[in-house]
């Protein structure tokens, strides 16, 4: 009897230790959106040490960093957290690419030829990045305000580091601010956040590819929402507008329309849910066509030579290769089929 | 039962009568032990021998943080213990070489050689010694730890009586944001909203070990010595080292002796009220250096991120647990 006391006993101090290792207690801490060093913090909390220095700090906001890009990195590198953004890759899974590009390198199928690790060839530039100057928000502003402002980009300028980022305090989907600190943005858009949170491009791996789910990689969220209906997308379409405030527009017909701007006249309609490769399952969202933070799509001929908004044809000063998802103008050509 | 209750500037530390006998608390004309004519082995055990565990001849117990007999915990914490656990993090007491953190340097843009070779810092009573250490250039604060100190209880308190609360020396290192005195270089008299605390040097003076009352000048007195943490970053904009292995760059720091209301935030912590002592905040209380931190010891625990925090990786005399005060009053 004794003996099967001591059995039940070693069997349940196994169990708690499997148990133990299973779970956040057995393992090193994970930080994760509104968690982790961004929210959700105790009274006591130790998170701010993670990023501050109350008398010390060699950066603005009190940062221990020289600057907000050179702080996130120093975990987003993959180096403290899975989502490698300098790489473009998520860490947890080697070799799985990031939904949002990366900064310096990124894993894309920008030719369909496969998906390859090659150096970025347009990033939205951030202060702390080598060679950074401030730039041009394309088409922020009222219609007739010009082509745009210069703004000094931060990482904090999008994400709230401390979460709480929608109106009202409320979690948002990568900790994106509803009201990011620029002036003259338009009103407040707060990205629900998700449950499930996805960083990766699903489906064929780092597809990028022209394959039905497997274009922007969908699943935003993961749930009921489908490639052609996609309600949040269209939120960050929405999200996106509060600063490039004229590039968005949700009207039907506004490529036919001259909307009386002297530079965003004639506009293709982004309002739409539609992030799979068939133009009559409706209009696009902003990242049906664009990743956010870096892409190594090339760009050709003719489309390394599309002028800057407010500048003349031929005139020298061309955009890059804006974000788009595929070289050239292939996203135009993917749903067109022309 | 203890010897007879003393007080700030009372007993053994001031008012003294032409026939004081309280030279011989502390002083032996022709034996004594130490420097200064000091009775015991080292200034921390003369000043714990009434100040230690148990008070033995004072309420104010500063080792183990109590005001005896109560055991409610002193404004200041303890050196050894606080609240019933071993402290984290204390000031030095004994003596030993320990950096100043944030501390000025004789190259700095205001006391230059004067910092070690001028008048007034020959004036300054208990003043302790500075030994610049290696790396000091013109144009560049050495910074933290490249100053180092011995402190023991007399570099900071005048055992003798003074004008500031908590026998506080008066006299401290210039350049200081507030409360100066214009007539004496250096002068810092710290007050506090106490009954008589205006003047604690005058008779109707009540002393509260155990109520927050500050007033003004404590944030001055503190950067007397931690001298780069009450400035803000452009004034001076020279790199400093932080030994914290960044080596030297500019430094941003936080705001201090600004009124937390204009931030729009509110705390539970102790700030400085020199309206007068309220309950609740008032639109001109102000953060001092002791809204955050205990002046003696702290118990407080360091966990993760918080325990990595260079150059002390320590409790740094915080209040709270990690970075409870931060979240205290920016509740992020």
């Amino acid at each position: 009897m004794k003996h099967r006391w001591i059995i039940v006993l070693a069997l349940v101090l196994t169990l708690v230790a499997v148990w133990a290792m299973a779970t956040p207690w057995g393992t090193p801490p994970t930080a994760l959106a509104d968690n982790g060093p961004h929210g959700g913090y105790t009274n006591t909390t130790d998170a701010c040490s993670g990023c501050h220095r109350t008398h010390t700090a060699v950066g603005p906001h009190l940062l221990k960093s020289t600057s907000s890009y050179a702080l996130c990195i120093s975990c987003h590198n993959g180096a403290g957290a899975n989502t490698d953004v300098v790489d473009g890759l998520w860490q947890g899974t080697a070799g799985l690419s990031l939904k949002g590009g990366g900064f310096t390198y990124a894993t894309m199928n920008v030719g369909f030829t496969g998906a390859v690790s090659t150096t970025t060839s347009s990033q939205h530039k951030v202060i702390g990045m080598s060679g950074y100057t401030n730039d041009t928000v394309w088409g922020i502003g009222a219609i007739g305000s010009g082509a745009g402002s210069m703004l000094a980009l931060e990482c904090i300028t999008c994400h709230d580091p401390h979460g709480k980022a929608g109106t009202g305090g409320v979690a948002t989907y990568r900790i994106l601010r509803a009201s990011p600190p620029v002036a003259g943005i338009g009103p407040a858009i707060t990205v629900p956040d998700v449950t499930a949170k996805n960083y990766v491009i699903t489906g064929t791996v780092n597809a990028y590819t022209t394959t039905v789910g497997a274009y922007y990689g969908v699943q935003y969220p993961t749930g009921n929402d489908t490639d052609t209906n996609n309600s949040n997308i269209t939120t960050i379409s929405s999200w996106c507008a509060t600063c490039h405030t004229r590039i968005h527009v949700s009207t039907a017909g506004s490529g036919g329309t001259n909307s009386g701007d002297a530079f965003y006249g004639y506009r293709h309609n982004t309002g739409g849910s539609n992030v799979s490769n068939v133009y009559t399952n409706g209009a696009p969202a902003c990242f049906t066509c664009h990743v956010v933070h870096g892409t190594t799509a090339s760009m050709g001929t003719n489309s390394s030579t599309v002028p800057e908004p407010g500048t003349a044809e031929g005139g020298g000063t061309y955009l890059d290769s804006s974000l788009l998802r595929v070289n050239n103008r292939g996203a135009c050509e993917i749903c067109h089929n022309k | 039962m203890r010897t007879g209750v003393v007080s700030a500037n009372n007993g053994p530390h001031g008012n003294y009568s032409p026939t004081t006998d309280k030279c011989a608390g502390c002083h032996r004309t022709h034996t004594a032990t130490q420097g200064n004519l000091l009775k015991g082995n080292t200034i921390a055990d003369l000043c714990f021998s009434c100040h230690g565990s148990g008070g033995p001849g004072a309420n104010t117990n500063v080792v183990d943080g109590r005001l005896e007999p109560s055991g409610m915990p002193l404004n200041g914490g303890g050196f050894v213990n606080f609240q019933g656990s071993p402290t984290t993090s204390r000031h030095t007491y004994d003596g030993s070489q320990h950096p100043a953190w944030g501390s000025d340097t004789p190259w700095s843009s205001y006391s230059g050689c004067q910092g070690c070779h001028g008048p007034w810092y020959q004036q300054w009573p208990g003043a302790p010694t500075f030994y610049p250490g290696p790396g000091n250039q013109p144009g560049q604060m050495a910074g933290a730890g490249n100053v180092q100190m011995p402190v023991t209880c007399v570099s900071c308190h005048d055992a003798h009586g003074a004008r500031s609360y908590r026998l506080l020396t008066n006299r401290v290192m210039a350049d200081v944001i507030e409360y100066q005195d214009p007539t004496l270089p250096g002068y810092v008299q710290v007050v506090s909203n106490e009954v008589g605390g205006l003047n604690p040097d005058q008779t109707g003076y009540v002393p509260n070990y155990t109520e927050r009352r500050y007033r003004d000048g404590i944030t001055s007195w503190c950067a007397s010595c931690h001298y780069l943490y009450q400035q803000r970053q452009s004034d001076p904009a020279v790199p400093f080292d932080a030994a914290d292995g960044l080596g030297a760059q500019i430094r941003y720091r936080h705001s201090i002796t600004v009124t937390l209301s204009s931030q729009g935030l509110t705390t539970s912590l102790p700030l400085q009220q020199p309206s007068g002592y309220s309950v609740t905040q008032q639109p001109t209380d102000k953060v001092a250096c002791i809204t955050c931190h205990y002046a003696h010891g702290s118990n407080v625990r360091m966990i993760g991120y918080a325990a990595n925090v260079a150059p002390t990786n320590d409790s740094a005399l915080l209040r709270m647990d990690n970075r409870g005060v931060c979240e205290d009053c920016h509740k992020k």
